[in-house]
């Protein structure tokens, strides 16, 4: 019997092009993303990004920031490693050490968007890329190996402080001894294959002068004015266990020609690959206009909400070539009956990728598999989605009984990505967004209008889906992206005013 | 004579969107001339008659809401040049196509009205307005909303990019922006945004001539042979406002909550203002139910029809105030709603401790809720009756919530002394300072900004990178038309203020020296939150909001620095801290 946990990765692999877990969800694939490019940037200069399909396997620098991680966080830092950095031990030390680690904690990303529980560890924290020396991949503390990154092994005794108990209460293996040192390592842990599915999305891009826009986009944000931040970071870094060191970014799991095979007859999903694409060419285009943390904001909600939706038409397709999933929002405060419709989504959404997976492993003939425990896999697949669209916005919460909901960042990136000022005008009025937006791009019955055409009206009322469009023209109208012209029209924009 | 008061009651209801009719809330569908013309002067009336008199206009855009009085306007200009009232309206509904000349002025042009652009497709209405440009002996009126006259002239049609059509498009840009009615470069075009008038300004505001209109007519003599007079709460509402001594206080309570809601960023169409006056005056009663007592409250509770508590109290349900969406904003401002310890004493003494107590004759939860509730309704009532009654200007802002009220309305004088700018100034930047979540100690009398970086202003933390710090007497503060005339810099352009009856609204906060376009424009309840916010009081959403609105001009104006990548500076618990991070230096903590 062959191993279940790697058979729903590979279904998972077939059907979407990566494993993609639950554990790497939300702004796990933005950062994965994000840390790609800028190793790449990193590695190989200018306008180097998002290279060609070509290029099977590129290369990149990947850097772990765990001293500053760990200051953060609290976590054992030897007294030695910050020697170079803050001077002598003694008063003035202490003060600055402090006051970096109060700095530090400030940015990293926001506990709760995480997860419910308390980040145990270091690794489990990462920055938010307000600026793109925030930016690094993803490492762990692993029991010391001999191919370990620049730790001379003699100097175990050292970095036993190291060794985090909770780690070792998780990892039960035998090879792991009580008194073993264990160090920063770069490794995936949270990083599970959604930002390098998106990198490969982008960087396959059939529009070549898209792509090369988006190519200078990014090479422009990521290498932008010098702050000190930067400084600060590039001082911590440089001290960092687990040193900066190039690696593949694609390597193992992804096989390579299969994932360009799926995504080339990706067929009505396909729609979600050339949304990706054309948003984060549109946020990178914007960074005159845009403060770079708000575009990394919005890349960070942009690309796991494009993958989660690509994730469910592909399901859909799938399992009845040619449908697509086309929600029904329900806007605060909800309507009871509108609620209702779309709490029941996420729930049809939930079978579509529970069924579609299945479906996927039955048609796997690589022999038979313990049902209980694929089930329970699914689950973290299943999650994976699911949790993109929450965390991106597109859900009333992160976790419990959900229904189908435009936050405000949602609809403030969907603005900013595809409100196009080359296509005709700067702004457009609302009901066009509703229609050519909302629902002809992203496929969501928001006003009355479209609930008309789609039939909604006969069982919800039409008042509901009023309050709904409503409600995102107040949200517009307060966030700056749109404004009330004196005879009620609303012109919606990509940037706020 | 009660006929006549009768039909009266009838005639003032048709004025408010809450009956089974409103037929007079449209120019087109009044039928004054049988009960009573409304007539009322305005200062852009006399504007529009210069600009019509004037021998270089050619075209005169009226643009505003709908209800600003355009058509209501377009007809009085008929009737100025000697039209009957009756052949005006029938003026105006037959041969306002732009196409016929309604009358010669005395400069011997032609006087031609489009009443409404959006009868016309995009192309025509192009047509009629290049036309109109293009010839020297007519003069166009043309009334058109916003997003119609903006429509109309971006639409991607060659002929809009006609050089004259092009200063058009470009007037009116201005006019939305900066504030521009005329620019003598371009003599022949005119163009005035009626929403930048106001009810409650110049010399006979529309708001008191509205209520003079509706309560000091003669047809209100009838009411004194009916037997109801005494129980009428029509007619108390009606000599409430018109009696000399107490009228002047329930008419000056009224205007402060109009001009209140237009600095509240609202804009008062002259359509909601008569709508409003309507129904605070008859709350939907007619005089047949007043007479009948079919609404057994009339008799019960006659407090319950009393001006203030129309406005205040009456409606409950949402898609009601919905239909007059003035009430919505007038209630945010509900004097009842603001507790004022001196007068609650004295309502308190006035009820009597048993009922304030409910000593002994509360059973259950229930009826402690509804104890409660009538309590609540007491103190509200006798709270609104004080505001109209007992109407003083001086202390209307608190009782209406408002608590840095005097400081903004000081502030709207046509020159304020220095030292109210900079106290305003500093308490607006401790405010902008708390809505970027900065918590520092003395902000307020520091003398310094500070710019938080946008990527820590989520104020969740005790730690704050701050991006710049701005002395603070580079930080300006004005009214908004002194800063559009600031941003124009151009003495060939003349603002709308002095076109229509103006009321100053808005406070501009800039950074001197900086691009004019990152100033932050603020109306009375921006000005409040900051106010609040300086002091400490923070909402979690309020903040999120505002930070959203701040950001994109507070991060211009740290633009500038850029080259002290060795020093950090940071707001540490309250305190300015700085990092030097110096190559090959340790990094240490020096005092800011």
């Amino acid at each position: 019997m062959k191993d279940s946990k790697k058979r729903l990765g590979e279904a998972s692999a077939k059907l979407f092009g990566a494993a993609l877990e639950g554990q790497g969800k939300g702004v796990m694939v933005g950062l994965e993303l994000l840390a790609l490019i800028d190793g790449s940037l990193r590695l190989n200069g200018d306008h180097k990004v998002l290279t060609n399909y070509t290029d099977k396997s590129p290369r990149m620098l990947m850097r772990s920031s765990d001293l500053a991680r760990r200051l953060a966080t609290r976590s054992p830092v030897d007294p030695s490693e910050l020697d170079e950095i803050l001077g002598a031990e003694g008063e003035q030390r202490a003060h600055t050490e402090l006051l970096l680690q109060q700095l530090l904690e400030q940015l990293l990303i926001n506990q709760n968007i995480m997860s419910k529980r308390r980040i145990q560890s270091w690794f489990g924290a990462y920055f938010f890329p307000y600026e793109p020396c925030l930016i690094h991949y993803d490492a762990v503390d692993d029991p010391i190996k001999s191919d370990m990154d620049n730790i001379d092994k003699m100097q175990q005794h050292r970095f036993k402080a190291f060794r985090n108990p909770e780690v070792f209460k998780r990892k039960k293996t035998k090879s792991v001894e009580p008194n073993t040192a264990y160090l920063p390592n770069i490794r995936r842990y949270k990083y599970r294959g959604g930002g390098s599915l998106a990198h490969l999305i982008l960087r396959t891009d059939p529009d070549y002068e898209r792509l090369e826009r988006t190519r200078t986009g990014f090479t422009e944000l990521l290498s932008g004015n010098k702050s000190s931040i930067a400084e600060l970071m590039h001082r911590l870094n440089s001290k960092d266990l687990a040193q900066e060191r190039e690696m593949s970014a694609e390597s193992g799991e992804t096989r390579y020609e299969e994932v360009l095979i799926m995504l080339n007859n990706a067929g009505v999903s396909s729609r979600w690959l050339e949304t990706l694409r054309r948003g984060v060419d549109q946020l990178v285009s914007r960074r005159d206009r845009l403060a770079v943390p708000r575009i990394m904001e919005m890349l960070i909600d942009w690309v796991p909400y494009c993958l989660a939706r690509f994730q469910i038409d592909r399901a859909a397709d799938l399992l009845e070539p040619g449908t697509f999933w086309t929600p029904v929002v329900c806007m605060e405060p909800p309507d009871p009956t509108l609620r209702r419709q779309a709490r029941e989504e996420v729930r049809r959404c939930e079978i579509l990728l529970r069924n579609a997976l299945e479906r996927t492993l039955a048609n796997d003939n690589s022999g038979e598999y313990d049902q209980k425990k694929i089930s329970n896999g699914i689950d973290g697949y299943v999650g994976f989605t699911i949790g993109n669209l929450a965390i991106s916005g597109m859900l009333s919460s992160l976790t419990g009984s959900r229904y189908v909901q435009l936050k405000p960042n949602l609809l403030r990136t969907i603005c900013s990505c595809e409100i196009n000022p080359k296509d005709g005008g700067m702004h457009i009025g609302i009901q066009e967004f509703f229609e050519k937006v909302l629902w002809e791009k992203h496929r969501l019955i928001v006003d009355p209008d479209t609930a008309d055409e789609q039939g909604l009206t006969q069982q919800t009322n039409w008042a509901a889906f009023q309050h709904n469009s409503r409600s995102v023209e107040k949200i517009l109208i307060s966030t700056g992206y749109a404004s009330r012209y004196s005879d009620a029209t609303v012109l919606v924009r990509g940037e706020p005013k | 004579m009660l006929s006549e008061a009768i039909d009266f009651v009838g005639f003032i209801n048709r004025h408010h969107s809450f009956g089974a009719t409103s037929g007079e809330m449209v120019e087109e569908l009044r039928e004054d001339s049988d009960i009573l013309p409304l007539d009322i002067s305005t200062k852009l009336e006399k504007s529009v008659k210069g600009f019509i008199e004037s021998s270089h206009v050619r075209l005169i855009v009226l643009t505003g809401d709908a209800g600003q009085g355009k058509t209501h306007l377009c007809r009085r200009i008929l009737m100025e040049y000697g039209l009957p009232r009756d052949e005006a309206k029938s003026a105006i509904s037959d041969r306002c196509n732009g196409e016929h000349t309604l009358l010669i002025t005395s400069t011997g042009k032609e006087l031609r009205i489009i009443k409404d652009l959006s009868e016309f497709n995009y192309s025509d209405g192009f047509l009629r307005i290049s036309k109109a440009l293009a010839c020297s002996q007519t003069v166009l009126l043309l009334c058109a909303n916003e997003g119609r006259l903006r429509a109309v002239l971006s639409e991607s049609n060659p002929i809009a990019e006609q050089p004259e059509l092009m200063k058009v498009g470009k007037l009116m840009n201005d006019s939305f922006t900066l504030g521009v009615a005329a620019n003598r470069n371009d003599p022949e075009i005119r163009i005035i945004d009626l929403n930048r008038q106001s009810v409650t300004q110049g010399e006979n505001p529309f708001a008191l001539e509205t209520i003079k209109y509706f309560a000091a007519s003669s047809a209100w003599e009838g009411c004194s042979e009916c037997d109801s007079h005494n129980v009428c709460p029509i007619k108390r509402n009606r000599d409430s406002l018109v009696d000399d001594k107490q009228g002047e206080k329930m008419r000056g309570a009224l205007l402060m909550l109009l001009t209140t809601v237009e600095r509240c960023g609202f804009t008062v169409t002259k359509r909601q203002c008569l709508a409003l006056v309507a129904w605070a005056l008859t709350g939907n009663l007619t005089c047949k139910t007043v007479r009948n007592r079919l609404d057994k409250t009339i008799r019960d509770d006659p407090g319950k029809w009393s001006l203030q508590e129309i406005i205040f109290g009456s409606l409950d349900n949402e898609k009601e105030i919905d239909r007059l969406p003035l009430l919505e904003s007038i209630r945010k401002l509900d004097p009842g709603k603001n507790a004022d310890p001196y007068l609650d004493q004295q309502i308190m003494e006035s009820i009597g401790d048993n009922e304030c107590m409910a000593n002994g004759f509360v059973r259950s939860h229930l009826e402690l809720r509804r104890h409660g509730a009538r309590l609540r309704d007491i103190y509200r009532r006798e709270r609104r009756r004080n505001f109209f009654e007992n109407f003083e200007p001086s202390k209307a802002g608190k009782m209406m919530g408002l608590v840095h009220f005097d400081a903004f309305n000081n502030l709207m004088l046509n020159s304020p002394p220095q030292s109210i700018i900079v106290e305003a100034r500093n308490i607006l930047a401790a405010g902008l300072e708390a809505a970027q979540g900065l918590r520092r100690h003395g902000a307020q009398n520091s003398g310094k900004f500070c710019i938080v970086d946008p990527a820590f202003s989520s104020g969740r933390s005790g730690v704050a990178v701050i991006s710049d710090i701005i002395d603070l007497p580079l930080i300006k503060l004005v009214e908004r038309s002194a800063f559009w005339k600031l941003s124009l810099q151009n003495s060939d352009v003349e603002i709308i203020c002095s076109y229509v009856d103006w009321l100053p609204r808005e406070l501009v906060l800039y950074r001197d020296s900086g691009d004019l376009k990152t100033a932050i424009v603020m109306d009375l309840p921006m000005f409040e939150l900051l106010g609040r916010m300086a002091t400490g009081l923070i909402t979690p959403i309020a903040m999120r909001e505002i930070q959203t609105k701040l950001e994109f001009s507070l991060w211009h104006w740290s633009q500038k620095q850029g080259d002290r990548i060795n020093t950090l500076k940071l707001c540490v618990d309250g305190q300015l801290k700085t990092l030097q991070i110096y190559p090959n230096e340790p990094i240490q903590e020096v005092n800011a």
